[in-house]
């Protein structure tokens, strides 16, 4: 696809047209974090970050959302989303993982028409990474700091300037729109800077193997090892930009109900648990292998792919440093011997 | 896009209290609406989630035939913890129930028509078997399959589910039936004994037949090796499970085993299927 540049003065620029015409989001201070937020003026958007400490996930999948209402007599027309979002920053890692959500909210079988509509309704506007963290581990897991699944245009940081390639049709659209504001160019020199930026992850870590290695291990005393310090606080989940799984609750209104899908958590006890008292997800060791072996399991054998994109906010964030690279090192290395019952 | 979430509204039209202990009921549920009565078409095996308003959601399957169009039975276990089916042990008639479905797959139906059907029950967990026996014996099915035969128990005489219909069913010449209880009373004049035992004295032949067992556990446990030392391959001998679930459509990440979501893959499964699983019942 052609390829452009826009020189960093004229992004303010730029955005305040963007924010003419669409709602727009990206990496932003929010009390000390970066979180990829609405942008109300064009100086709160931050393109100097490493990545953000929360991910774009809740913009898909908002922490609560309604999912229907029922005002006591009939049920409501759904409320899907109509805002036309640009998102604008969102690192590779992160726009890999949206493909990956795909896969989950958007089958042949089942469609998600609140997750499918905010998905039609954004463009993604990706910021590749030359300054990827100790904490990073995107190539391990089949992603790329100068990746592009899951986004819609792809740029660049090559000091002075953004360079600009459109990853789809829609994404193409978008830099038609505003080329006033791109100075054409025939290809930027996007190998060398991804090379570098592909040499700053030092993750040493092959995962080829890790679905045999997991299916072998399901039944080890390695996942009581691995999980010894793991305080089941879900904290990982809630930062994993591909962790998914949600509740559904009732909450009453003033004359009906309405039903609001939560994010929720496979390493809380209650998770699984029965009415009748039984969980087949009793103890916390358990509970880390599901989160383990949803990732690198079960994942790869629906979807062909592991659903960890290597952002490292689990790494940063955990409370109590447990490594997920070195729990999978750890995984690997166990003997293959099969715990008696 | 059908929002997947919404169910469609019924009506309690009749509650049929089935036990001694009271815990368990069977909701009669009538569509609400005409067109969305004649849009729900389901199969032997499948469940629904049912939804008290404002309470919450749980998954139950089906206990009517599909050749009942005009309504829905669901036999519920109240459980001292479960919301859900608390609230709904403490509806009344013409309360309205929201009903998510049909979800999940089936019983085999295409692969035992021409074959002798067993079916294995135990305590509540019946629901199905009786769904898929109904069907059976309607007058339009019935010659598609062969010899049917039951083996259902429960505790006492007191919990078997279903009591008038199970006493239709042995006037029948169309299904033998052998029901059993582990501990009769002074009025009990039929079997004793857990249902493996029974299975073990019945002993149904595994020529051209399919076994579907429905049970407790520990029934399941114990009825596996007769069914095995009766000759039945893991193929043919089919059960379905129960998780715990929220979304019925295999997005919310909750009631997998391996890699197989028990809402969408299952619940039915066969026993070969359930053996290449991790154990995480």
């Amino acid at each position: 696809m052609a390829e452009s540049k826009i020189d960093k003065n004229k992004i303010p620029e730029l955005l305040k047209a963007v924010s003419a015409d669409y709602t727009l989001y990206g990496p932003k201070d929010e009390a000390g974090i970066v979180a990829m937020g609405r942008i109300n003026s064009v100086e709160e958007l931050m393109l100097d970050y490493r990545n953000s400490t929360i991910s774009a996930k809740e913009l898909f999948l908002p922490r609560a959302e309604v999912v229907y209402e029922f005002d006591g007599q009939k049920f409501v027309d759904d409320k899907l989303s109509d805002e036309k979002r640009v998102i604008f920053g969102m690192r590779p890692c992160d726009c890999r993982a949206l493909a990956l959500l795909d896969r989950n909210f958007d089958t042949d079988q089942v469609k998600d028409p609140f997750y499918i509509t905010r998905r039609q309704n954004t463009i993604v506007v990706a910021l590749a990474c030359n300054q990827p963290a100790s904490s990073c581990f995107c190539t391990v897991t089949g992603g790329d700091p100068f990746g592009q699944e899951g986004a819609d245009v792809l740029l660049g940081d090559i000091g002075d300037s953004l360079l600009a390639k459109a990853v789809t049709p829609k994404g193409k659209d978008f830099l038609a729109s505003y080329s006033k504001f791109f100075l054409r160019q025939g290809s930027g020199n996007w190998d060398k800077q991804a090379k570098e930026a592909r040499n700053k992850i030092k993750t040493e870590l092959n995962i080829e193997n890790i679905k045999s290695c997991l299916d072998d291990r399901f039944e080890n005393d390695v996942w009581k090892t691995v999980s010894l310090k793991c305080l089941g606080c879900g904290a990982c989940s809630y930062l994993c930009p591909t962790c998914y799984c949600f509740d559904l609750v009732d909450e009453k209104t003033s004359t009906g109900v309405k039903k609001v899908r939560t994010w929720d958590c496979c390493m809380f006890p209650l998770f699984t648990k029965h009415a009748s008292g039984h969980n087949p997800r009793d103890v916390n060791s358990a509970r880390l292998r599901q989160k383990i072996m949803h990732k690198f399991s079960y994942y790869m054998e629906r979807y062909g792919v592991n659903g960890c994109v290597g952002c490292g906010r689990c790494v940063r964030r955990c409370p109590v440093n447990l490594d997920i690279r070195g729990v999978l090192e750890q995984l690997m290395a166990a003997p293959n011997i099969a715990t008696e019952k | 896009m059908k929002n997947p979430y919404r169910p469609i509204l019924t009506k309690i039209e009749k509650v049929t209290v089935e036990n001694e202990a009271k815990d368990l009921k069977t909701f009669q549920l009538v569509f609400c609406n005409e067109e969305e009565a004649n849009d729900f078409r389901f199969q032997c095996g499948q469940f629904a989630e049912l939804t008290v308003l404002g309470v919450g959601e749980c998954p139950i399957g089906i206990a009517s035939s599909p050749m009942d169009k005009a309504f829905l039975e669901f036999t519920v276990k109240r459980y001292p913890d479960g919301l859900v089916t608390n609230a709904l042990h403490n509806c009344r008639l013409g309360d309205k129930i929201g009903v998510r479905g049909p979800l999940g797959n089936s019983f085999p139906m295409e692969k035992m028509e021409g074959k002798n059907v067993v079916f294995v029950g135990g305590g509540f967990a019946f629901t199905t078997l009786r769904s898929t026996i109904k069907y059976m014996l309607h007058e339009d099915n019935r010659s598609k399959f062969g010899n049917l035969t039951l083996v259902y128990g429960a505790r006492s005489p007191g919990e078997l589910l279903y009591k008038e219909q199970l006493k239709e069913w042995e006037a029948l010449n169309d299904i033998e039936t052998h029901i059993t209880v582990d501990k009769g009373d002074e009025n009990w004049k039929g079997k004793e004994g857990f249902v493996p035992a029974v299975l073990d004295q019945v002993a149904p032949s595994p020529n051209n037949a399919v076994v579907l067992v429905c049970g407790p556990p520990i029934m399941l446990k114990f009825t596996l090796p007769v069914l095995t030392k009766l000759g039945f391959g893991s193929g043919e001998i089919v059960t379905s499970l129960e998780m715990r679930m929220k979304c019925g459509i295999g997005l919310c990440g909750r009631c997998n085993i391996g890699s197989k979501y028990v809402c969408r893959d299952g619940p039915v499964f066969t026993f070969e299927q359930l053996q290449a699983l991790p154990a995480e019942m």
